[in-house]
């Protein structure tokens, strides 16, 4: 008798992440995988794709200089930062996804420009931090987020709400954003906690169809 | 001697053949995103238990589906990605042993064998009718 056995891969595929840790102490940005179990969970990267660094400073939003080494270290006097990183264009075809614009593989079936953004918040997180796709928080706390509690985000892009974008929890899709861009949420553990969303727009010109914009808050949660 | 070198020449044009085979005992598995969109023509590796050279390796089809045929049991590593960081990695248990692939190799060689006996047969019969027409002619 001849069977197939079908499997249906329900797990969200998770792309590569660029987030905002503490390391020996200090801010820094890394790209990779984050909770790994099974690759290196973080990923070299070069310093001319951070093509901005945002940091409010007492309310006032400064631009940081681009770094002229990675990791990038950033400094912890910001009340939140917000660093954009370039990645380019990336191509689909039948023989695979090729990091290159659209007019230099044959056969292309679907090509986009990847901008990917990490977010810190200290303290507040209410205010917008120039006109990228970011986070904000609608109830914020002086005191540490703890785990378990509830955290009331917006999605915005240039000071406007973004409606009905997936939103994940350390990759895990959990909700998607109302008409205002809202979107509550529980924090399932302590440790750093990646929030993330993407939103896309047609990209103007014949590299890519598409820009896909991923914003990536990164929240250290308490027990 | 033509026989001999009648044979050589068959098993040397067998040699260059490629053959097939319909398997049994295939899984089928399909990689999407949440949004349902397939994760199309990408690469999967297919680990067999305890190994850590891929056993299979290939690209997803237009509709984010992979299969493989596994020839022993225990834990199967598929792991899944694109070159921008997509991926994912699972484990499946194949509790069964698979039948054996190699019967119907040996079956496709046993039907030659039979057909080169039967035209040696046959050459033999010939050969034995001459030579006793030819005796009793004599």
């Amino acid at each position: 008798m001849r069977y197939l056995w079908l499997i249906i891969i329900t797990l969200s595929l998770g792309a590569h992440d660029l987030w905002i840790d503490t390391k020996d102490g200090q801010l820094t940005l890394f790209y990779g995988h984050y909770q790994s179990h099974d690759e290196e969970p973080t990923l070299p990267y070069e310093s001319s794709s951070i093509t901005t660094i945002l940091c409010d400073e007492s309310g006032i939003i400064r631009s940081l200089p681009r770094p002229l080494a990675t990791p990038l270290r950033l400094p912890k006097s910001c009340n939140a930062l917000l660093v954009v990183k370039d990645s380019g264009f990336w191509t689909k075809s039948p023989y695979g996804t090729k990091h290159l614009p659209k007019t230099e593989v044959p056969t292309p079936l679907a090509s986009w420009k990847s901008l990917e953004i990490a977010q810190w918040i200290e303290r507040g997180g209410t205010k917008a931090l120039g006109e990228f796709l970011q986070f904000l928080i609608t109830n914020p706390k002086p005191s540490p987020w703890k785990k378990g509690e509830r955290i009331r985000l917006q999605l915005i892009k240039a000071n406007r709400p973004i409606p009905n974008a997936p939103v994940a929890v350390n990759s895990r899709i959990r909700g998607v954003t109302d008409q205002e861009g809202r979107i509550n949420l529980t924090l399932p553990e302590a440790g750093l906690v990646l929030i993330s969303a993407s939103h896309t727009t047609p990209y103007q010109g014949p590299e890519a169809d598409s820009t896909i914009t991923t914003t990536t808050l990164s929240l250290k949660v308490i027990p | 001697m033509k026989i001999v070198f009648i044979t050589l020449v068959a098993l040397m044009l067998h040699a260059h053949e490629l053959l097939h085979a319909p398997v049994e005992g295939a899984y089928a598995l399909r990689f999407f995103y949440a949004d349902n969109t397939p994760f199309a023509y990408e690469t999967v590796e297919i680990y067999a238990p305890g190994e850590s050279v891929a056993f299979q390796t290939g690209v997803t089809d237009k509709l984010g589906r992979f299969a493989f045929v596994p020839d022993r049991p225990g834990n199967w590593k598929i792991k899944a990605f694109s070159a921008n960081g997509h991926g994912a990695t699972v484990t499946i248990h194949v509790t069964e042993t698979l039948q054996s692939q190699t019967d119907d190799f040996w079956s496709h060689y046993a039907k030659i064998a039979t057909g080169l006996g039967i035209i040696g047969t046959l050459f033999g019969l010939v050969a034995l009718y001459q030579s006793r027409k030819r005796s009793f002619h004599a």
